[in-house]
C-alpha cells in the first residue's frame, strides 16, 4: 500500500514537472516568436520607408534630367530607361526579407507590404509604358520624309506611297497603336490629295486640278496635327502615372 | 459729441469694409490667371515635360508645306516683247547670240512652262537683252552690275560678253558646257525680271536652282540652267 502511494506521488512530482517544463518553453517560444515577428515587422517597416525615399529621389533626378537643356533628348531617354529599371528593381526588393520568411502572413504590415508591393510594379508596368511610347513614336517619326518637297506632282506622289509603306512595315508596341494608326491615316490621307492632283493634272481637268489642291493642304493640316495627337497619348500614360505614383506614395505615409 | 464719434465710426466701418470686399473681389479675379501662368507640376510625384521627349513635332516641321504651282495648261497664255542691243565692243556672233536668247526663252523646260512666249521686236519691247562688253557693264548700274558679271537692272537684261564667251570657273569646275551655260545666263537673269530674287542650293548633289549664283558657286549643287518645278512662279503674271 505504501509502495503504491509513493509511487503515484513520485508520477504526479514527474507530471508536474513535465507540464512546467512545457510551459516554460512555450513561453520561451512566444517571446522568441513575439521578438522575431516584431522587428521583422519594424524591418517592413524600413524597407516600405526606404523604397519611398528612393523612388522620390530618382523620380526627382529623371525629371532634372528631362528639364535640362544640355542632355540631347537621346540621352534623355536611355536616363528614362534606366529609371525604368530602378523602379522595376525598387518593386522586386521592398520587404524582400520579410516575405521570405515563414512569419511573413502574420505580421501586422503584411497587407501594407503587399499594397506596397502591387503599387509599386503598377508604377514600374506604367514608366515602361511611357518609355516604351516614346521609343516607338521616335521610330516612326524617323520613317517621315525630311526636306522641303520642291519636287514634281508625281515624284511627291511616290515619295508618300513610299513612306505609307515604310509606316505600314513598321512594328511598334501596344501602346503606340493608336498613334501609328492615326500618323498612317494621316499619311495616306495626304498621298491621296497627291494622287488626285497628279490624276487632274494629267486629264488637265482644272476644277479637279484646283479641289485637290484644296485638298492637298487640307490633308497636310490633318497630318501636322498628329504631333498634337501623340502628345495626347503620351498625357494619358503620364496621367496614369501620376495616379499610381501618387496611390503609392499615399500608402506608404499612411 | 457721442453721435459724431458713433458716424465716424460707421464711416470708418464702411471704408473698411469696402476694402476688405475689394481685396477679396480682386483676388478671386486674379488667382485663376496666376494659376494658369504657372502650370504645376510636381518634379518629386510626377513626370514633367515628358512631351519634350517626343519627336513627331520636329519631324512635322522638316515636312515643307505644299507649295503648288499651277501648271501651265491652267494659266492664262501671255506674250512678253523684247529686243536685242549691244554696248562696247562686241566680237561674239550676234546671228548665234539673237537665235540663241530666242529659244532660251521659249524652250519646253524653261520659263514658257508659265504658258508664256517672248517674241522679238526690232525696238523696245517689254525688255530689252543686251550683249555688252565687260567693261561697259557698270555704266548700266554702277552698284548693281560689275565687269564680272551679268546683270539685270528694271527692264534691261545685260549679258556680259566675257561670260557668254567663256562661262566661268565654277561653271566649267562642275562640268557644265557652254552652250548650258549660256541657256542658263539668259534665264537666270529673265527670272530675275520675272520677280525673282537669288536662291541658295538645297543640298549635296541636288539640282542648282536658276536662281542660284551658279557662275560664282555651285554650293554643291549639279549646274542646272533651266528653273525648277518649285521656281515657276512670276510677279510679272
Ligand atoms: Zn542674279
Amino acid at each position: 500500500m505504501m509502495r503504491y502511494q509513493k509511487k503515484r506521488r513520485m508520477s504526479r512530482q514527474k507530471t508536474t514537472i513535465l507540464v512546467i517544463g512545457i510551459i516554460i518553453v512555450a513561453c520561451a517560444g512566444i517571446v522568441l516568436k513575439f521578438g522575431i515577428v516584431s522587428a521583422a515587422d519594424n524591418n517592413a517597416k524600413t524597407s516600405i520607408t526606404t523604397a519611398s525615399a528612393n523612388l522620390v529621389t530618382f523620380t526627382t533626378g529623371i525629371n532634372g534630367v528631362i528639364a535640362s537643356t544640355d542632355v540631347p533628348n537621346d540621352q534623355k531617354v536611355i536616363k528614362l530607361q534606366a529609371y525604368v529599371s530602378q523602379v522595376k528593381t525598387l518593386a522586386d526588393t521592398i520587404c524582400r526579407d520579410q516575405r521570405s520568411t515563414i512569419y511573413y502572413d502574420v505580421l501586422p504590415i503584411h497587407n501594407t507590404c503587399e499594397k506596397a508591393h502591387s503599387q509599386l510594379v503598377d508604377i514600374g508596368t506604367s514608366s515602361a509604358a511611357i518609355y516604351s511610347y516614346i521609343t516607338d513614336e521616335i521610330v516612326l517619326s524617323a520613317l517621315l520624309p525630311k526636306g522641303s518637297t520642291s519636287n514634281g506632282l508625281s515624284d511627291t506622289y511616290d515619295l508618300w506611297n513610299r513612306t505609307s509603306s515604310l509606316l505600314s512595315a513598321a512594328k511598334v508596341g501596344e501602346e503606340a497603336n493608336n498613334i501609328k494608326s492615326s500618323l498612317q491615316k494621316a499619311v495616306d490621307g495626304y498621298r491621296d490629295a497627291w494622287k488626285s492632283l497628279v490624276d487632274a493634272n494629267s486629264k488637265q481637268d482644272s476644277s479637279g486640278f484646283n479641289a485637290a489642291k484644296t485638298a492637298v493642304q487640307a490633308a497636310y493640316s490633318s497630318l501636322q496635327s498628329q504631333k498634337d495627337v501623340s502628345i495626347t497619348q503620351l498625357d494619358a500614360l503620364d496621367t496614369l502615372f501620376t495616379s499610381k505614383y501618387s496611390a503609392f506614395i499615399s500608402t506608404t505615409k499612411g | 459729441m457721442g453721435n459724431q464719434k458713433t458716424n465716424t465710426f460707421r464711416h470708418m466701418r464702411t471704408v473698411f469694409s469696402s476694402v476688405i470686399l475689394a481685396t477679396v473681389a480682386l483676388y478671386s479675379i486674379l488667382t485663376p490667371f496666376s494659376a494658369a501662368a504657372s502650370p504645376s507640376c510636381d518634379p518629386t510625384g510626377s513626370l514633367c515635360q515628358i512631351d519634350t521627349l517626343l519627336s513627331l513635332g520636329d519631324s512635322m516641321q522638316q515636312i515643307g508645306a505644299p507649295s503648288i504651282s499651277d501648271p501651265s495648261w491652267l494659266k492664262p497664255h501671255v506674250t512678253f516683247t523684247y529686243s536685242i542691243a549691244t554696248k562696247g565692243n562686241i566680237t561674239a556672233d550676234m546671228t548665234e547670240f539673237r537665235q540663241l536668247v530666242n529659244q532660251t526663252l521659249n524652250d519646253a523646260r524653261g520659263w514658257s512652262r508659265l504658258n508664256l512666249t517672248f517674241n522679238e521686236v526690232a525696238s523696245g519691247g517689254n525688255l530689252t537683252i543686251y550683249l555688252a562688253e565687260a567693261l561697259q557693264m557698270t555704266s548700266f548700274s554702277a552698284n548693281g552690275c560689275s565687269t564680272s558679271w551679268s546683270c539685270t537692272v528694271g527692264n534691261t537684261i545685260i549679258i556680259n560678253q566675257d561670260r557668254w564667251l567663256a562661262a566661268t570657273d565654277s561653271w566649267n569646275g562642275g562640268g557644265g558646257n557652254l552652250r548650258d551655260y549660256r541657256n542658263m545666263v539668259v534665264n537666270h537673269e529673265t527670272g530675275h525680271w520675272l520677280g525673282h530674287n537669288h536662291l541658295h542650293c538645297s543640298g549635296p548633289g541636288q539640282l542648282a536652282p536658276i536662281m542660284q549664283q551658279q557662275s560664282i558657286d555651285l554650293e554643291g549643287c549639279k549646274v542646272n540652267p533651266w528653273p525648277l518645278d518649285s521656281e515657276l512662279w512670276s510677279t510679272r503674271l
